[in-house]
């Protein structure tokens, strides 16, 4: 447990989150613009307060039904038998599965929000049981972004590496569509329960560029998530400017000060919107 | 990742076969094999046989079910219960590296009469 996170791994009132890009950009060195260097970029946001904090559990079935689409690992395609079923030898379809609910903004997926929910950002942990279903996010919905040897190779829930086992964290933003996709390679259907625990964290943009610089040198401590991305799609990037007015800060050398607070005055001056600073 | 499954399985009317083994919690529905996640070891923490007499046989598989090797026989000599718990030490019986392992457990009784059941925890697991 970092000092910024409590046993749950969700960030304490007053900690920094750090959202993490790792699509590496080209541009411009600040220091030196003559030459092009490549860079990442991360949001980072200060979570003021937790809402609901003593009540941070969703527990639910898979969210199928006798309709549901899947993809099959022996070739084909596969229907669930019942409601809450993962067929055997079958993954979910290139659209993959969204928690429904009803009284939400989006009674399709609870967690999505639009930009107007700019004050807000949910950080979601999903354990599946039994822990042997094959789990993963899109972002956006319908794009499998598991890629091996740069973009040469995809890979994921689908194939035969690039998934992981009963568990995924990430944080979806607003205007960001996001889905789930489950896998199931055993010659059993299961019935997998879905046990959530998220964070509703109450969040701004600091408006200290040393603030940004310290938090994304680790200076400052934060809790770091990285985006389940292998490429930018103009979705993700034009979602974060809509709700944010901006994608992220550019990562630099802890020892580049002086640039990246002239980068980050301009950011947070120029393109943040104003009512996203704390 | 690790997950404790409880198979669980009665005989049926037939002096041999094969378990159709379920998890009430996980399964829609049994199955007469479990076809291993790619990548998970098998391990035994316990068996339990109990009912009328019967033997009972784990095989494993390497090539999808084509062929079984038999790892392992318990037996069940009168009727009773026997039960045996690997204390901390669950034994591997099945590891996998092509996603083509799978297990499967026989049963053979003088009478064909349906009057006993298996279980067996296993858990599946990535990890050591």
């Amino acid at each position: 447990m970092s000092s910024v996170t409590d046993r749950n791994g969700l960030v304490k009132d007053g900690g920094y989150l750090v959202v993490f890009n790792p699509v590496v950009q080209s541009g411009k060195d600040p220091v030196n613009s003559s030459i092009s260097i490549r860079y990442n970029k991360a949001m980072v946001f200060k979570v003021l307060a937790r809402q609901n904090v003593q009540g941070e559990k969703y527990v639910c079935n898979l969210p199928t039904t006798t309709s549901t689409s899947f993809r099959s690992y022996d070739g084909s395609t596969a229907t669930a038998s019942a409601a809450g079923c993962l067929p055997a030898r079958a993954y979910t379809a290139a659209t993959g599965l969204q928690f429904g609910m009803t009284g939400v903004e989006n009674t399709a997926d609870m967690w999505d929000l639009d930009h107007t929910y700019y004050d807000r950002l949910f950080h979601v942990q999903m354990r599946v049981s039994p822990s042997f279903v094959r789990v993963g996010v899109d972002m956006p919905t319908g794009t499998n972004q598991a890629r091996f040897q740069r973009t040469k190779k995809s890979i994921g829930i689908g194939n035969d590496f690039g998934w992981r086992y009963g568990y995924t964290e990430f944080v979806p933003f607003p205007e960001v569509d996001c889905s789930y996709q489950f896998g199931n390679t055993t010659n059993v259907e299961l019935m997998p329960k879905c046990e959530f625990l998220y964070g509703e964290y109450i969040v701004g943009i600091p408006s200290d560029p040393d603030i940004v610089f310290k938090v994304l040198t680790g200076k400052e401590p934060s809790h770091r998530v990285t985006m389940p991305i292998s490429i930018y799609d103009a979705a993700i990037s034009q979602g974060l400017v809509r709700t944010y007015g901006t994608d992220g800060f550019r990562i630099f050398p802890s020892t580049q000060y002086s640039a990246a607070i002239d980068e980050y005055q301009a950011v947070i001056a120029d393109e943040c919107e104003q009512r996203v600073l704390v | 990742m690790r997950e404790i499954l409880r198979f669980t399985a009665p005989t049926t009317a037939a002096t041999s076969g094969t378990f159709t083994l379920t998890d009430p919690n996980y399964f829609y529905a049994g199955a007469t094999a479990f076809r291993l996640p790619l990548g998970c070891k098998a391990k035994l923490w316990s068996y339990t046989l109990s009912g009328t007499a019967f033997t009972a046989t784990l095989g494993v598989s390497k090539d999808g079910g084509s062929t079984y090797t038999d790892v392992a026989r318990w037996d069940l000599q009168s009727a009773g219960i026997i039960s045996e718990t690997y204390e901390g030490r669950p034994e591997v019986f099945l590891d996998s590296r092509s996603g083509d392992e799978m297990f499967r457990v026989t049963f053979a009784q003088s009478d064909a009469i349906a009057t006993s059941r298996i279980a067996l925890v296993v858990e599946i697991s990535d990890e050591e």
